[in-house]
């Protein structure tokens, strides 16, 4: 029987019993048991040696590693983001000159361990005791040492920038891949130089697209610049590291490192959160 | 295959030019060819648009209309033939006998001159209705942003979006997203405005709202090049006909005779498919 209604404002609801999910609670089950476990041996074993946790939490030698460690990701990351999108640029270049040139870099760059660049930059000395720049073969018109130009923290620096430049490089040439031709011709088509459509219409799609995968490298960074230690740079890691030789006891200076590490991540992540919330606002409801 | 239009007196707003200026056609295109590869999509296009006058193209799909829009504003570049847009050649120069490719910055200013409406909307989906509508003033023309903007909420209030000034595209409806991107064209106040396919994504009851904004465009006196399934629109506005097919145009006239009175037979065929 079909019939003509009258429009009704009230919202009715059937009641249904929902679906019984015993995995969820067997799950449960073994988390829970397994957590018990593992706190029960945190609260038992004395080995953990929380106290000396405590006692070098904020260890001047540690806050200054963890602020090295800092530098260390923040300057990898703006040189690579800056290295990078020139890189991407070229990738994307019509030429295809530039373009092969741009994929070898971001191929070799991924390709070889960061730890290897870095000990190459730091004794580059080695290699190149003086570096000079000016024509192959001619004249040239500066000269320096390299041992002074080329600090550890500086070889570092470059290792590190290196490599995150290929990975960003990737980032953004999927970023802008995935920007719609429309949209550039729409900017084209309003009178918008190639300058301009970057800017106005290219940059503002790929932030909310690059930002999670951004924001990925960045904490994995973090971590990365760990590798310093084998250059003698006293990173937040080779701190505690040294504490630790000193005391014997390893287990609660690596707490100590993971604190730090957890809290940067932490940090960086609602960084993260807030950013994709600004540059997705596009996308919510009206107001109403 | 040349089918040229006799200059017609120009429509009715037009007359701010002065007599010379409205004897020369606003858009002059000859011999207009381009192919992608082997695939020959135009095969030698001719066409006059006067200023003032409203130009519809029809013909079935893959026949070249589009292809032909989007060269006039070199989002194409065409294999071979010219494009005069108020006596100033799309997209190359001429220097010492020889042609060459125009610097970003000159084509960009020969863009800026005409409007393009496309079948997607193509709105900046990061910036409202208003921001859509300021940014070619603002960015191309550097326009007082203050300015700008109550300029574009004038705009959109005249094609009937009054109330949806702050809102992004994607919580407008399509009709109201096309009429947001004809406002953006506007905007920069163009001498010609080119529509490719403007309603042929529109759901059937939003495409009447649409029509409308680019009937009283028309009535304006605004020059018009409409690549359109709406046959009811050719009929009512357009001052010419011009009826595609595999890359040339068949027929060309008023809308009477090419929708009324077809004397092609692929022509009789193509309307008889779809009305």
């Amino acid at each position: 029987m079909t019939q003509i209604a009258e429009r009704t404002d009230t919202i009715p609801t059937t009641k249904v019993v929902g679906r019984p999910h015993p995995w969820r609670w067997i799950s449960y089950a073994v988390i829970a048991l397994a957590l018990a476990l593992f706190v029960k041996s945190l609260l038992t074993n004395k080995n953990w040696d929380f106290d000396v946790v405590g006692d070098y939490l904020f260890d001047a030698s540690v806050l200054k590693g963890l602020v090295v460690t800092i530098e260390l990701t923040v300057t990898a990351m703006v040189a690579g983001l800056i290295l990078g999108a020139i890189v991407a640029g070229f990738r994307l270049s019509s030429s295809r000159v530039l373009s092969g040139l741009a994929a070898a870099y971001i191929w070799f760059f991924r390709g070889v361990p960061v730890v290897v660049l870095i000990i190459f930059f730091v004794y580059l000395a080695q290699l190149y005791p003086y570096l000079s720049l000016g024509i192959p073969f001619g004249p040239q018109f500066v000269y320096f040492d390299t041992k002074q130009l080329v600090a550890p923290m500086v070889g570092c620096i470059i290792g590190l920038t290196l490599n995150e430049s290929a990975y960003l490089a990737e980032i953004i040439r999927g970023a802008v891949a995935a920007v719609p031709r429309g949209q550039i011709e729409a900017a084209a088509a309003l009178g918008m130089t190639p300058g301009q459509i970057r800017r106005r219409v290219i940059l503002p799609l790929i932030l909310p697209v690059a930002v999670p995968p951004f924001f990925n490298n960045i904490i994995s960074m973090t971590k990365t610049t760990a590798v310093v230690i084998l250059a003698s740079v006293i990173d937040l890691f080779s701190a505690v590291e040294l504490i630790a030789g000193r005391l014997f006891l390893h287990t609660p200076l690596l707490l100590v490192a993971t604190f730090w590490y957890l809290l940067l991540t932490a940090a960086l992540t609602l960084v993260q959160f807030g950013l994709e919330r600004v540059l997705t606002r596009h996308l919510r409801p009206a107001r109403p | 295959m040349t089918v040229l239009d006799t200059p017609m007196p120009s429509g009715p707003a037009a007359g701010a030019g002065g007599a010379d200026d409205n004897a020369a056609p606003l858009v002059k295109i000859r011999g207009l060819h381009k192919a992608y590869g082997p695939h020959h999509v135009l095969r030698g296009v001719d066409l006059d648009v006067a200023r003032g006058q409203v130009v519809c193209v029809i013909g079935p799909s893959g026949s070249g209309k589009s292809t032909m829009l989007r060269c006039i504003n070199a989002l194409e570049t065409p294999t071979a033939g010219s494009i005069e847009v108020a006596g100033d050649r799309i997209g190359v120069i001429e220097r010492n006998g020889r042609l060459h490719e125009l610097s970003p910055k000159a084509l960009a200013a020969q863009r800026a001159k005409m409007g393009m409406v496309f079948q997607s909307f193509n709105l900046f989906p990061t910036r409202t209705a208003t921001e859509n509508v300021m940014e070619g003033p603002v960015v191309v023309g550097r326009a007082d942003k203050t300015a700008a903007r109550e300029k574009a909420e004038q705009i959109l209030d005249r094609v009937g979006l009054a109330a949806h000034c702050h809102k992004y595209p994607a919580q407008l409806s399509g009709g109201q997203q096309q009429r947001v991107a004809i406002a953006r064209a506007l905007a920069m106040e163009p001498e010609l405005m080119l529509f490719d396919e403007p309603t042929s994504a529109l759901d059937p009851e939003l495409v009447g709202d649409v029509l409308a904004v680019m009937r009283s465009l028309a009535e304006s006196g605004m020059t018009m090049i409409v690549v359109t399934h709406e046959m009811s629109f050719a009929r009512d506005v357009a001052d010419h006909v011009a009826f595609f097919d595999q890359g040339v145009i068949v027929e060309y006239g008023p809308p009477g005779e090419v929708l009324g009175n077809p004397t092609h037979g692929r022509t009789r065929e193509f309307l008889a498919r779809v009305q």
